[in-house]
């Protein structure tokens, strides 16, 4: 799964996740409240949690963040099978370490995303 | 002498100088003796029987601290060889018992102070030749090493009918203690109108008030504080004038004032001048009530109204200089992020690109996008550092190098650097906890790192790049060794530079180790390099460790 707001950029995340073999589907939202939404009204539906989901932070009305902190409400189920990865081009340390220091967030990519990268992200 | 003298009675007498011939003034000489030895003058001999009158005068003299003497002139030519009386005070102010030595003319010069005896000697030497009354205050120095200071009057007693000096009477008078006690009155004086002087000259006003509060003196410089004169203002309260904002804090400093005997304090506070406008001024206060000397509470008054508006305007400024660092800083934020955004889908274009074709002019093409990408990124990167290093305030933490330096590696691995790898070895000898700015450090160590890559030397066996890292609880060595191709003298300053390249095929943006400058600067460090073209370059970097500061 992919929330960003730029069309190249999911364009992007979607074709290299197929052309690495990395996820059989990949769904993605141009914003951060349709993703919230589509977890909230999904959140018992079987195969509709994504197992990773690639989370820009600069986004119009809700950023990365405050999705983040939305994600609170969601039922456990949810939280627990989804795994975060920050992906953003946003060089500023302070982005980076408040990131990294959320408890449901796994790591920070700046992009773009790079084949290699997705090779590392298979093996975990 | 006696010319002289016979000089003068003839003036006396006829109204005009006839000149005297020096025969006749030995003649008369010889007149003179004889008369001298007929009319032998009753002399007062110490040792004789005192009478009533005499025992009067001696203790007056005593109490008065004047003794007198008298000089027998009967001897002109050689006045030493007169008899010479000295009453008994005299005796005791010369530092004798009455009649312990002869009087003596030679004694008492003895007795004048070395350093006055010439001018005493002269000034004597002055009243017999001319005939005047002698006064002088000169020094004593006494045979037990006292000093004492002596107030001398003489005169000549002339024979009333042929004016022949008969003998010189003389007092002395001991005026040591009445010297002494003027130079303190005197001093007392001086210093008495030097304090009041530079009160009344003293820019600031400065009064003394009651513990009632209520004024008991005031200096005339209040008039050019307040615009009141400091007559109008005895038994008005000192803080009647206050400004009704300020008299809550007025209040409560005065009970600091009257709780704290002895010592001072300072309050800054708005009060009315006489033309109506209200000054900013600071009082100094100090509670004296319990000095007798003063017995009041004393304040220093000084208007401050154009240093505190320069304090105001100052701020101001300050407030709006934070308010636009603030602004610009999220200003470069959003631009650095929105330049890189398309530029990142750029590179990850090219990148899918890459993998759809197998043609090898269009895989050129996608490596040259990609370069120049980067190229561009990283510029944009520069930018952001310097400008959070010049914006930011230095935010210190605690240290990790391993962690820290871990991510640059994972960073700097994507650096170009051909077919040849270059070695990179890290240590990091540890164990101290150092606190600096996390984000700065990343900055220098980021920037000294890939530079070492991206200038390595291809000719090199092994290109290496190793870095050091030496942590003491004052400052942190870190050193960035390389065999890479190294800096020319004449370029060893130029490099830290804003934009300097050192030639057209340099890769990066000419602000990198600008930056590092910079940036080791704010962190209050300092850095230093050994190179050698074709050999290598070594950047040691010296940073102070913050924690606690």
């Amino acid at each position: 799964m992919v929330i960003d707001d730029s069309p190249i950029d999911r364009l992007l995340v979607e074709k290299m996740v197929r052309k690495a073999g990395f996820a059989e589907e990949v769904i993605s939202f141009e914003s951060a409240k349709t993703a919230l939404n589509y977890f909230t009204d999904n959140a018992d539906v079987e195969n509709s949690i994504p197992d990773i989901l690639f989370l820009d932070i600069n986004m119009p009305e809700m950023n990365g963040f405050d999705f983040l902190d939305a994600c609170k409400s969601l039922p456990e189920s949810v939280k627990s099978k989804c795994r975060i990865i920050m992906l953003s081009s946003s060089l500023h340390n302070e982005d980076k370490s408040r990131a990294l220091g959320h408890p449901y967030v796994e790591g920070f990519l700046n992009k773009p995303l790079t084949f290699e990268v997705l090779e590392g992200l298979k093996k975990k | 002498m006696l010319h002289h003298l016979l000089q003068r009675q003839i003036r006396e007498i006829l109204g005009n100088d006839i000149a005297v011939p020096e025969n006749v003034a030995a003649l008369l000489q010889t007149v003179s003796n004889t008369y001298s030895e007929l009319h032998a003058p009753e002399f007062p001999q110490p040792d004789t029987g005192k009478g009533q009158h005499e025992k009067h005068l001696l203790a007056s003299q005593r109490i008065a601290n004047i003794g007198s003497w008298e000089l027998n002139m009967d001897n002109l030519e050689d006045l030493s060889a007169n008899p010479l009386y000295w009453s008994e005070e005299t005796y005791r102010i010369f530092g004798y018992e009455p009649g312990e030595v002869e009087a003596s003319k030679d004694l008492f010069f003895e007795l004048v102070h070395p350093d006055e005896r010439e001018k005493i000697s002269a000034a004597v030497s002055k009243a017999l030749s001319e005939d005047t009354f002698y006064e002088a205050e000169h020094r004593l120095v006494l045979r037990d090493g006292t000093e004492k200071i002596v107030n001398e009057r003489s005169e000549i007693v002339y024979d009333a009918v042929i004016g022949k000096p008969l003998r010189m009477i003389g007092t002395v008078q001991d005026i040591t203690a009445w010297k002494a006690a003027t130079a303190i009155e005197l001093e007392l004086k001086n210093s008495e109108h030097k304090f009041r002087s530079m009160i009344e000259n003293s820019y600031d006003a400065i009064t003394v008030c009651d513990k009632d509060l209520k004024m008991i003196f005031a200096s005339d410089s209040l008039y050019r504080v307040t615009g009141h004169r400091a007559e109008e203002t005895t038994g008005l309260p000192i803080f009647g004038y206050a400004h009704p904002e300020d008299r809550e804090r007025v209040a409560a400093f005065m009970k600091e004032i009257m709780d704290n005997p002895g010592q001072s304090r300072t309050i800054i506070y708005r009060t009315l001048r006489k033309d109506g406008n209200y000054i900013w001024c600071e009082r100094i206060s100090t509670n004296l009530l319990d000095d007798p000397a003063v017995r009041g509470i004393v304040s220093n008054l000084r208007n401050i109204t154009e240093r505190k508006e320069q304090e105001e305007a100052l701020k101001a400024s300050n407030e709006e200089l934070k308010k636009s660092n603030a602004e610009l800083d999220r200003f470069v934020y959003s631009v650095s992020h929105d330049l890189r955004a398309p530029l990142a889908s750029i590179l990850g274009l090219s990148q899918l690109a890459e993998t759809e074709t197998t043609d090898s002019e269009v895989l050129e093409c996608l490596e040259l996008i990609k370069t120049s990408v980067k190229k561009l990124d990283s510029f944009i990167q520069d930018i952001l550092d310097y400008s959070r290093n010049a914006r930011t305030d230095v935010k210190t933490e605690s240290i990790h190098f391993e962690e820290l330096l871990h991510d640059i590696q994972n960073n700097i691995k994507f650096i170009i650097t051909g077919d040849r790898k270059v070695k990179l070895e890290v240590n990091v000898q540890n164990g101290v906890d150092f606190h600096t700015d996390k984000g700065r450090v990343s900055i220098i160590l980021n920037n000294l790192l890939s530079n070492a890559i991206r200038y390595h030397n291809p000719d090199a066996p092994q290109p290496y790049v190793e870095m050091n890292v030496q942590l003491s609880k004052d400052a942190a060595l870190i050193t960035v060794k390389d065999n890479g191709i190294g800096i020319s003298a004449e370029n060893r300053e130029k490099i830290f530079e804003m934009f300097f390249r050192v030639s057209s095929r340099s890769m990066g943006s000419g602000l990198g180790l600008y930056i590092v400058k910079e940036t080791v600067e704010k962190l209050k460090g300092k850095i230093e390099l050994i190179s050698e073209p074709g050999k290598g370059t070594e950047f040691t970097v010296v940073l102070p460790n913050l924690l606690n500061k």
